[in-house]
């Protein structure tokens, strides 16, 4: 009988990584952690390493040149997970940068060799790999030696049932290193800068034996080291349920007007000029929420959603804790990142309601370098949030233009599910608003578009203004003047 | 502020001198310390790493006490055990004893600003306790 080998999968204490790798990091495998200087590398290898070592599996962290080791040690123990008791316990640095300097690469082998048959290690960790090679090329050593040193380096870590990784300073995985050829894995960080915002992105472009996550994923480093945003897997949910829940605004005439309300997992775009109340709207859905005790949660990236002033009912919402708040203030924003939080959020307090406010705000919030691709990443950012079966709303500024009916300057109107236009007409001399119900998809709804005033109470949607025609063109003109 | 005393140390080379240690006693204490300190600090942070700490920290001494800097002469680079005892071995009990106190206060000085505390106390108490918190305090 045929048995296949089991290859344990190690998970590697970074937050996403696990799935990033398809599972996380196969055991015994030989590693390069590649990119840029200060990608995050060594970040990257610390972290692994202070998660994955203990005493009875222990680690090595063989420091080369590059990065002098007591620097290391001083940046390293900035971030939450270095835990200076595994020092000399479970984890071990031994520093070879003298037998690196003299460029004989049997030589650091060796050294290697007495340090693994010394210390017994279950990881083992090289930083930077790269000056060894540089180091080798000073010396005219030949190619061939290197790929010599790679394969005896490879052997005798898996041999000795180690899973190691070499962290190295490279550009692009395209050239035929032969690190990358005998590598079982090859992670990839880079970092982009565009005006005063960076973006880190991790790739796995190699993994034997595993299906890893293709493309980039963003990640950022803060207090507690990397954190990698990862897709998010949409969940199941009942087409049923889908269908049958309708979540209301509390405004009567309004959620007649929507055909009884908006059904879960729908998204509804709310497009208005400035001033028009998209906000107060958005605030009185999330309110009806936490009248029924259902919570919500609002990535504000234009008014801050706390200030009493701007929206006295979503602040006091936010306070009374029924709407918990997404950070959304960095330079360096990335859409994945928004989702991942965001959906965290959802799953955490239960949310039914999510508020985005405003699109053009989250086009401005994301790094420069989304920018790019800003509609792609909305359907993905709708279709992910709507996938969770929560009712997504999104406001969008809309200067009034008379002579056309569109929803959104960004093309995104055909990604939701329904939309409520807000325009401003002039009758009497007076500036009043109206509204109308443009789409909910695969629902009835009303064609009318009725006059709403706001007071202190919110929003009142009123009557048709039947003795009126030309609405949508700004002027209109009594029927009446017109026969 | 620079503190001038390494908390966890009860006995200080000084201290010998007052229990009637002679120069030749402080001076194999204060060889076997600044060994064991290489031991555990060469392989982390490498020769030149250890290297460059222990000329700081002799720099730092010489300020209060000069006759030190005879070691740049003698060693520039290295950390040269043998040299420092010739230089210490040259002045009086009392002066060589201050000054080793000096030296390694300001090596663990040093090593805190870069490293912290916490890391460092763990990196050179295994060393330093058995001998200045061990069986050569307790014959005082």
């Amino acid at each position: 009988m045929r048995t296949k080998v089991n290859i344990a999968r190690l998970s590697t204490g970074v937050p996403g990584l696990d799935e990033v790798l398809g599972g996380g990091l196969p055991e015994f495998s030989f590693n390069l952690i590649a990119g840029e200087p200060g990608c995050g590398k060594t970040t990257l290898a610390h972290q692994m390493m202070f998660s994955l070592a203990t005493p009875e599996r222990s680690a090595l962290f063989l420091t080369i040149l590059g990065e002098p080791p007591l620097k290391m040690l001083r940046y390293q123990q900035q971030f939450d997970f270095f835990d200076e008791d595994a020092i000399n316990r479970s984890i071990r640095f031994v520093n070879l940068s003298e037998e690196t300097l003299t460029g004989d690469l049997e030589l650091v082998l060796s050294r290697v060799k007495e340090e693994v048959k010394t210390h017994k290690p279950a990881f083992v960790f090289i930083d930077s790999f790269r000056s060894v090679v540089r180091v080798s090329v000073l010396n005219e050593t030949a190619r061939s030696t290197m790929e010599y040193f790679v394969q005896q380096l490879g052997m005798i870590m898996t041999s000795w049932q180690a899973t190691t990784f070499l962290i190295g300073e490279y550009a692009e995985p395209g050239d035929s290193n032969p690190v990358f050829t005998v590598a079982d894995g090859l992670i990839w960080l880079r970092q982009s800068n565009h005006l005063n915002s960076m973006v880190r992105k991790i790739e796995i472009v190699k993994m034997r034996g595993q299906a890893s996550l293709p493309g980039q994923h963003s990640f950022r480093i803060n207090d507690q080291g990397i954190r990698i945003f990862v897709p998010v897997r949409p969940v199941e949910t009942s087409d049923e349920d889908d269908q049958t829940s309708l979540l209301q605004f509390g405004i009567p005439r309004l959620d007649e007007m929507l055909g009884g309300g908006l059904p879960r997992g729908y998204s509804l775009l709310i497009a208005g000029p400035s001033g028009s109340g998209k906000s107060i709207l958005a605030g009185a859905f999330l309110a009806e929420g936490a009248r029924l005790g259902e919570a919500s949660v609002i990535a504000a990236f234009e008014q801050r959603p706390t200030k009493k002033r701007s929206n006295p009912v979503l602040a006091g919402l936010i306070a009374d804790g029924f709407v918990s708040v997404i950070s959304t203030g960095r330079p360096d924003l990335s859409v994945d990142e928004i989702i991942v939080l965001l959906v965290a959020e959802i799953r955490r307090t239960k949310a039914t309601r999510v508020l985005l406010d405003s699109l053009s705000g989250f086009e401005l919030a994301l790094a420069p370098t989304f920018r790019d691709e800003f509609k792609e990443s909305m359907l993905r950012l709708v279709n992910t949030l709507t996938d969770t079966g929560v009712a997504v709303v999104m406001t969008c500024e809309l200067e009034d233009r008379y002579s056309d009916l569109r929803f959104s300057p960004y093309g995104t109107a055909f990604l939701t599910d329904a939309i409520i236009v807000q325009r401003y007409i002039e009758v009497e001399s007076r500036l009043r608003r109206v509204m109308a119900v443009v789409k909910v998809r695969a629902s009835p709804h009303s064609d009318e578009l009725r006059e709403y005033t706001i007071d202190k109470n919110g929003i009142n949607v009123g009557e048709m203004l039947k003795e009126q025609e030309g609405l949508l063109g700004g002027r209109p003109r009594k029927i009446c003047d017109a026969s | 502020m620079q503190n001038l005393k390494i908390g966890w140390i009860n006995v200080t080379f000084s201290d010998l001198v007052i229990h009637s240690k002679t120069s030749e006693d402080i001076l194999d204490l204060v060889e076997l310390s600044w060994k064991g300190i290489d031991q555990a600090m060469r392989p982390i942070i490498g020769k030149g790493g250890i290297e460059a700490l222990f000329h700081r920290s002799i720099e730092i001494t010489a300020e209060a006490y000069p006759w030190l800097t005879a070691l740049h002469t003698d060693a520039p680079l290295a950390m040269d055990l043998h040299a420092l005892r010739r230089i210490l071995s040259k002045q009086g009990t009392r002066e060589l004893a201050g000054a080793s106190d000096i030296l390694l206060v300001q090596f663990h000085n040093l090593l805190t600003n870069l490293i912290g505390l916490s890391l460092t106390d763990r990196l050179l108490r295994p060393v330093l306790d058995p001998l200045l918190n061990g069986p050569a305090s307790k014959d005082i």
